[in-house]
């Protein structure tokens, strides 16, 4: 027995059935045709400093399904929805226009769709190099960071460009961390003060510039070899950000002043010596993820 | 020359509705039909590409999708590429990825991996009879 040619064909307005254009035919009964199971949104917050976010949705199908995904950000983007793999870029104008960068994808297993975002960076959280540094020198190129290598108190101030950091923003954090110094010879600990400078945009530094109200006495213990130390300086750079004429993309600056430290007891810097400058701001993004899954089996 | 079509709705819809979203069927809109589906294994030496190629000879570039089981035997498949700068946690030990593209006669998959072995990597993919336009 012969099988006959059964079946079903529509095509498109003006077009023939015979045409051999696949693109001709509305519906072909000799084509397949994608099977919605469900759509689902999901939801997930990113809190300053996270990186990585995700959200599963469940389709209780049994096997590994065919589907599609697109991701939103609040505040950022509105009305859009980019499609899952994905870059994703954006700016927050209310936060200096900086962007952020991060990476989405999606799987699926025999139970869940898992959509994610991965930043590049920590939500909310700047991070700057110094661009300059004033230090004053113990003996030939030998810089003191701060302390007291005998003869007298050491103190050094440190730039850090383009903040981008608007006016009187909400922060939550901020830390300026010395790296790569070594401990002097005495064993008493190394006091020293953080003050901001109190300039609206600093040019170059110096330890004699004007200092914010704001200051924290801090002491550092001595270390065996090479370390970093870090320094909290929120009172200060909330200080300096209400300055009247602070703006976004401003230079900040910081002077690390001597505070009495016993001689001998001092943190040595050299060539290698640098400083960095994180801030934490407020505020969270929720990522919106949409996931169409089909009843077609990949697996 | 008259209204003449034919659609079927989903249930509890009427069929005068304007909706797209409320029709199974609507000879007014084109759907998507899956021209080619398949699927397969390929292996990937460690630090290397590998590419597979899939002939559909349709004369215009089609839409079409694929994903990839990047770790294998973890039964997870990604849609499309995975997309990283860096190595992410997920992947066990290491990165591996797949791009893609179309031409008017072939889907191509392009597989790397610098997950420090090599991979034995599953693949499958959806080619339709539709560009989209």
């Amino acid at each position: 027995m012969t099988a006959l040619n059964y079946g079903i064909k529509i095509v498109k307005a003006g077009k023939s059935i015979t045409s051999s254009d696949l693109r001709d035919i509305i519906m072909s009964s000799k084509f397949t045709m994608l099977k919605q199971h469900s759509t689902s949104t999901g939801s997930a917050t990113f809190n300053p400093k996270d990186t990585t976010k995700y959200v599963d949705f469940t389709h209780n199908l049994g096997y590994v399904p065919f589907f599609l995904a697109y991701m939103s950000c609040s505040s950022m983007e509105d009305g859009k929805e980019r499609m899952i793999p994905g870059y994703t870029w954006a700016s927050f104008p209310a936060s200096g226009d900086e962007s952020i960068t991060g990476f989405s994808n999606a799987y699926a297993n025999s139970s869940i769709v898992r959509c994610s975002l991965n930043l590049t960076n920590p939500y909310n959280q700047i991070k700057i190099l110094y661009d300059q540094l004033y230090w004053e020198f113990w003996s030939g190129d030998a810089g003191i960071v701060v302390g007291n290598a005998g003869g007298g108190g050491k103190s050094t101030a440190y730039r850090f460009p383009a903040v981008p950091l608007t006016k009187n923003q909400s922060i939550t954090e901020a830390n300026m961390e010395i790296k790569n110094v070594f401990s002097g010879d005495g064993a008493a600990n190394t006091k020293y003060t953080v003050y901001g400078i109190d300039e609206d945009n600093v040019g170059d530094v110096d330890i004699d510039k004007a200092r914010t109200d704001a200051y924290d006495n801090r002491e550092q213990s001595k270390v065996s070899g090479c370390f970093n130390f870090g320094t909290d300086c929120l009172d200060q750079v909330r200080e300096i950000i209400a300055r009247n004429n602070w703006a976004s993309g401003n230079n900040m600056g910081f002077i690390i002043k001597e505070n009495g430290s016993d001689s001998g007891s001092f943190i040595d810097g050299f060539d290698g010596t640098t400083a960095e400058l994180t801030v934490v701001k407020s505020g969270t993004m929720v990522v919106t993820f949409r996931v169409i899954i089909f009843k077609d089996k990949i697996l | 020359m008259g209204d003449w079509g034919a659609k079927v709705t989903i249930d509890g819809k009427g069929v005068t509705s304007t909706e797209p979203r409320d029709y199974a069927f609507n000879s007014l809109y084109a759907l998507v039909k899956i021209f080619q589906e398949g699927s397969g294994t390929v292996t990937v030496a460690n630090n290397s590409f590998a590419t597979v190629t899939i002939d559909h000879n349709l004369g215009f570039i089609p839409i079409a999708i694929a994903f990839c089981e990047n770790v294998p035997s973890s039964g997870n498949f990604y849609v499309g590429a995975y997309a990283s700068i860096f190595t992410d946690s997920t992947l066990l030990s290491g990165l591996t990825s797949m791009d893609s593209y179309v031409t008017t006669t072939q889907l191509v998959l392009v597989f790397y991996n610098n997950s420090g072995a090599s991979r034995n990597l599953r693949y499958n993919y959806r080619i339709f009879a539709d560009d989209g336009s």
